[in-house]
């Protein structure tokens, strides 16, 4: 048993293989990410952060290497069994907090933790504690468009966190915002990881916000650089 | 009988979750309904759940699977609904779909083997609450017949646009490509009505004002030519593109028995600022030339959201029977 969260190694990933429009993404990434360890991934566009970070999420899959997520190998896994895996496994946070519009706050953390199986009650007492963790339980009743920015990246937080996974995947969680809100938000989400110990690979162009997580790693030319 | 939106939902829900669906597709499948119902679109909402109920009792649709998502290129997501409900298996795809669409400027969903999803548009204001446009094609029971021939081979085939605005959305279309719902030819027959010649054929392709002839022949594309091609577009992307199965091969949407629908949706997501910064100009533009003339509009904009409805009792007590 692997006493890593995640555990990449050796990915590559290449579209459009052997065509002229071939673009080698991945060239052999490997990245060990520690329960209760802050990982920031800092790359450019177009770098295959994303890619990296799907991968890592089993939303993709790479063309070789291996994804093991505590301790068990993802690679052979039939499809099915890599989606269970996701769900109580993986929390995702994107830089648009994509929520989902006609649902609540409190609704948008609920659906992701009915679709693991919780139970309804459940479900609802752990996204109010959530929200209340991030400062706006107030707010659970309001659909998204009535939150405002800042508000909404809070609320996927909590979406993102819902399942109780161990792994946190984050691309660019407060890109989305303005310098100061984001500097706030981002504060918000590091106590929400703290507290959970869960083990987290933060996709971020924000060398400030960067220098504020347990070590930094690079994504450049399809390899990954350790800083 | 008035009846709250959030009543709707609420009912809607407990009659999906009485007759065997999961909570989680239960909560998507309702809020759908209730949507409908509150932009007025009857024929998306309350009308559909009894059929809803009918095909989860006997497993032509699936209420308690769990959709799954990948992205097997980077603009490309897809949702396997695997023969459940469109609604849940679009709600888990759409976080990644905009993830895709906002790192590549566009990006495609695919929802495979899904439930008819009912109102197209519903899906593609998601999109658009995203800042992004979307577009919508699906297919659906075979109705339409080519120009110049005489049996069923598409379905309404619907397409819906929706464009992002300030607040809410700044245009928004969602209509099947047929000339008309085949609702309508049935209820011209039910009212002994005659319908206008360009509606439907007859069984030998010849055009009809007698619904009772148009029932035994087939729909027509809306605008002849125009409208077929673009019904065959919405035909091709959503099964050809996602790997559903043809209109050819579905039965009645609303007949409980039988195969599951295994219907696709396809959708381009498109970010308004991928090449330029001027889209929203552009669009205001076009938007100004029409307001400026009394009585025309832009589609979908300025839509009312009502939060009661004035359900028909019959359909009332048959939803509170069914969720009961």
């Amino acid at each position: 048993m692997s006493d890593h969260t995640l555990q990449v190694t050796d990915l590559t990933k290449t579209y459009n293989r052997g065509k002229p429009n071939e673009v080698r993404v991945l060239q052999g990434v490997s990245l060990d990410v520690k329960p209760g360890e802050v990982v920031a991934l800092v790359a450019p566009s177009g770098a295959g952060k994303s890619t990296l970070l799907h991968i890592a999420g089993l939303l993709d899959t790479p063309d070789s290497g291996t994804v093991q997520i505590e301790g068990t190998d993802m690679s052979n896994l039939p499809d099915h069994k890599r989606t269970a895996v996701r769900r109580a496994t993986v929390g995702f946070i994107y830089q648009f907090h994509h929520l989902l519009p006609e649902f609540t706050a409190m609704e948008n953390i609920v659906l992701p933790q009915l679709a693991n199986g919780v139970a309804e009650k459940a479900a609802e007492a752990r996204a109010m504690a959530l929200l209340a963790r991030v400062g706006i339980a107030e707010r659970a009743a309001h659909r998204p468009a009535a939150l405002s920015g800042g508000e909404q990246q809070r609320v996927a937080f909590c979406r993102g966190l819902a399942n109780k996974p161990s792994l946190l995947l984050a691309d660019e969680p407060t890109g989305n915002l303005d310098p100061e809100t984001s500097d706030r938000v981002f504060d918000v989400l590091m106590a929400l990881v703290r507290d959970t110990g869960l083990a987290a690979v933060i996709a971020t162009h924000n060398l400030d916000l960067a220098a504020r997580m347990d070590r930094q790693v690079r994504l450049n030319g399809g390899v990954l650089e350790t800083s | 009988m008035k009846v709250s939106v959030p009543e709707i939902e609420a009912q809607s829900r407990a009659a999906l979750i009485a007759h065997g669906a999961g909570a989680p597709q239960a909560a998507a499948v309702a809020k759908a309904v209730a949507r409908a119902e509150a932009l007025g679109n009857v024929i998306c909402g309350l009308y559909y759940l009894e059929s809803y109920c009918m095909q989860l009792r006997s497993g032509r649709v699936n209420g308690t699977v769990s959709p799954e998502v990948s992205r097997p290129r980077p603009a490309a997501v897809l949702a396997d609904a695997k023969f459940g409900f469109a609604q849940p298996a679009f709600a888990a795809a759409l976080q990644v779909a905009v993830a895709a669409t906002l790192e590549n400027g566009v990006a495609t969903l695919a929802v495979a083997h899904a439930h008819t999803c009912t109102s197209l548009g519903y899906f593609t204001e998601q999109i658009a609450a995203a800042g992004l446009i979307g577009i919508g094609f699906t297919n659906a029971s075979p109705v339409v017949a080519p120009p110049g021939g005489n049996k069923r081979v598409i379905g309404t085939n619907p397409i819906a646009m929706t464009v992002p605005g300030s607040d809410g959305p700044a245009l928004h279309f969602d209509f099947s490509t047929s000339a008309v719902a085949l609702g309508k030819i049935t209820m011209a027959k039910a009212a002994g009505e005659s319908i206008p010649l360009d509606w439907a054929v007859d069984e030998n392709g010849a055009p009809t004002t007698d619904p009772e002839a148009a029932l035994n022949g087939a729909l027509v594309s809306a605008g002849g030519y125009k409208g077929w091609g673009f019904g065959l577009m919405a035909e091709l992307l959503a099964a050809g593109m996602t790997g559903s199965v043809n209109s050819l091969d579905v039965a009645g949407l609303k007949v409980a028995q039988g195969a599951p629908h295994d219907l696709g949706q396809f959708y381009i997501l498109m970010d308004p600022g991928t090449y330029h910064a001027d889209f929203g100009a552009r669009l205001a533009r076009v938007a100004e030339a029409v307001a400026a003339q009394d009585g025309a509009r832009i589609p979908g904009a300025d839509r009312q959201e009502m939060t009661e409805i004035d359900v028909p009792d019959a359909l009332w007590k048959l939803v509170l029977r069914l969720s009961a």
